[in-house]
């Protein structure tokens, strides 16, 4: 078993630009995706990715994301002291608003970036959720080689912590129960401790 | 390895909140996009969508409402009435739900930013995703847990078929299954324009989805919920059964995070992996039920990809999308969608797919158009791909 378990406070430059081929990808990442494409840089350098290989990644929510433009359309508003009014929304405000900025919104991404970026085209899930349903979407893989699991939570102060762990499917069978209030990345601080005794 | 049975549905829909309501207006072609009612669009550069009705009428909420949960709720209302969770022991309950982007409401935090001059308290307009699938869970006793996938438009397909995989394996229990979501409020409706994702069509609102006709411009976003309940062979009540699950695949395209594969090779994979975990091969596929958006892009790899899993048969074999009708539901619309399959099922033809007028040279499908074409329909392959490069492939038999 391979594990990373990274954490970014809020005000770190996050290296994702190291961890990617494809530059041009990099303007569509949120924090978060960012924060993914270097864990997993990490651990795939070392281990064999074949293509087929299963992604099964968790976040919380993600309503904490990136609020750059929104502080923008909000200082529109606050400088016409007008309550909110289609007018303004639509002919001041939208345009401060990124066409990227759905890329931050989707909780698909961070899998989607890897996926392009290191050929994976196997099985796959973005969920919303915990560690127990992490465990158990991979456990219901029907892919018989090693698995791939990830998490990211992002705080509200912006601190990012992002993890991914590659492991047989013994290795997922061994790993304890978990409650199904428990974040995803908790599971990787169990098996980052596994690894370290 | 047990066989999997859907036996019950909820739904809430832009073609109304009821099955049968479903059922029929997929029989009538009915249109169910039209200018956006739920909330005031004026200055607005576009505003179609397919808004959820009930009656007849589109659901009006105030902006402090998600909708997708209100959805969740309605739909959730008609499980509940057949009583087939509460056959189930709590520990025996599960929830395998897709859903999509949080909702944010923007009009009210503007108001309280412009009241307070500063910005106003982030998390008190944020109404996450899986909020309400958390209440549910405590509510109907899912001791059995509460998966929650938000893989884009692929999110309430991958959902059925976690749920497909566990029941078949475990052998026991029942799911609650599909999706609900819902972008049709301010901010993502228009984060979806300026993203260039929506339909330019200048016309009558129902006609602004024509998925693979030649002169498609684009996606309508849609709204709604639908919900299963699944059930493994061992406990499912035969004079319930609908339909039978039996195959599901998932695969990435690995290609542009904008686009779709034009080739359509791992949407391909992912039809070819669930024929074949179903013991099947291509020539049992009798129609399939494609995602159908309506872009330009889509309708060229999906038509690749039914070349690549049909070959010569791929342009003959007859396909339908329900987008024309209904709109993309994003995180719910595979879960819709399955209802045209149930329909399929039913009534032995494949409808006609909405607004589909002229066949585009380069989408040798065989799109049923004008009136529907019956036969004898066993299996049904289901596709859809999400924004981002994800495939999901169902494969749904008429029980027998």
């Amino acid at each position: 078993m391979k594990v990373v378990f990274d954490s970014f406070d809020g005000s770190s430059n996050i290296p994702a630009r190291n961890y990617v081929r494809k530059k041009k990808m990099v303007k569509y990442f949120s924090r978060l995706s960012a924060a993914a494409m270097v864990s997993f840089g990490k651990l795939a350098n070392g281990i064999t990715l074949t293509p087929d290989m299963p992604i099964y990644y968790a976040t919380g929510p993600l309503t904490h994301g990136e609020t750059s433009y929104f502080h923008e359309m909000c200082d529109i508003f606050l400088s016409s002291s007008e309550p909110f009014s289609n007018k303004i929304f639509i002919e001041r405000a939208l345009p401060k608003m990124s066409p990227l900025h759905e890329f931050g919104a989707l909780y698909n991404m961070p899998v989607c970036f890897i996926s392009i970026e290191y050929g994976l085209v196997g099985d796959n899930a973005s969920l919303c959720c915990g560690a127990a349903a992490l465990l158990e979407q991979a456990k219901h893989s029907v892919y018989r080689g090693n698995i791939i699991l990830g998490a990211g939570k992002l705080y509200s102060d912006g601190k990012i912590e992002s993890a991914f762990a590659a492991l047989t499917k013994a290795e997922l069978n061994s790993i304890p129960q978990f409650s199904w209030d428990e974040d995803a990345i908790e599971l990787f601080r169990v098996l980052e401790k596994e690894k370290a005794l | 390895m047990s066989r999997v049975f859907i036996t019950a549905t909820g739904v809430a829909s832009p073609l109304g909140s009821s099955f049968s309501e479903v059922m029929e207006g997929i029989e009538k072609g009915a249109k169910g996009l039209a200018n956006i009612k739920s909330f005031d669009t004026s200055y607005f550069p576009i505003s179609f969508a397919g808004e959820v009705k009930a009656n007849g009428e589109v659901i009006k909420t105030d902006s402090s409402i998600d909708r997708k949960a209100l959805f969740l709720e309605i739909a959730l209302e008609q499980i509940l009435s057949t009583s087939i969770l509460d056959r189930y022991d709590p520990t025996e309950r599960f929830a395998s739900l897709g859903t999509g982007i949080d909702y944010f409401d923007l009009p009210n935090y503007i108001n309280e930013t412009v009241a307070l001059g500063a910005p106003a308290p982030w998390g008190k307009y944020v109404k996450c995703s899986i909020s309400a699938a958390k209440d549910l869970t405590k509510r109907l006793e899912l001791a059995g847990g509460c998966i929650i996938n938000a893989t884009a438009c692929v999110a309430s397909s991958q959902a059925i078929g976690l749920a497909f995989r566990k029941l078949k394996q475990d052998g026991m229990g029942v799911a609650l299954t599909g999706g609900y979501d819902s972008m049709i409020a301010p901010l993502h409706y228009m984060g979806f324009y300026r993203l260039g994702a929506l339909s330019t069509w200048t016309g009558a609102p129902q006609d602004a989805c024509k998925p693979f006709d030649k002169n498609r411009c684009g996606m309508v976003l849609g709204e709604g919920a639908a919900l299963y309940c699944l059930e493994p062979e061992a406990t499912a009540r035969q004079e319930e059964i609908l339909a039978e699950v039996v195959g599901y695949s998932s695969t990435m395209d690995a290609y542009l995070v904008t686009d779709p594969d034009p080739e359509g090779k791992y949407l391909a994979k992912a039809a070819l992996e669930a024929i074949h975990g179903a013991g099947l091969s291509p020539e049992d596929i009798d129609c399939v039920h494609l995602h159908g958006t309506g872009t330009y892009k889509n309708a060229i790899s999906e038509s690749n990809a039914m070349k690549i899993v049909f070959g010569k048969r791929g342009p003959e074999i007859p396909v339908f999308s329900l987008k024309g009708q209904t709109g993309h539901l994003v995180g719910a619309c595979g879960a819709l969608e399955l209802m045209g399959v149930i329909y399929s099922l039913r009534n032995q033809c494949v409808p006609p797919t909405v607004n589909f007028k002229t066949p585009d040279p380069k989408v040798p499908l065989n799109v049923i158009k004008d009136k529907p074409l019956c036969m004898n329909i066993r299996n049904i392959l289901k596709l859809n791909s999400a924004f981002g490069g994800q495939n999901t492939a169902l494969v749904v038999r008429r029980y027998e």
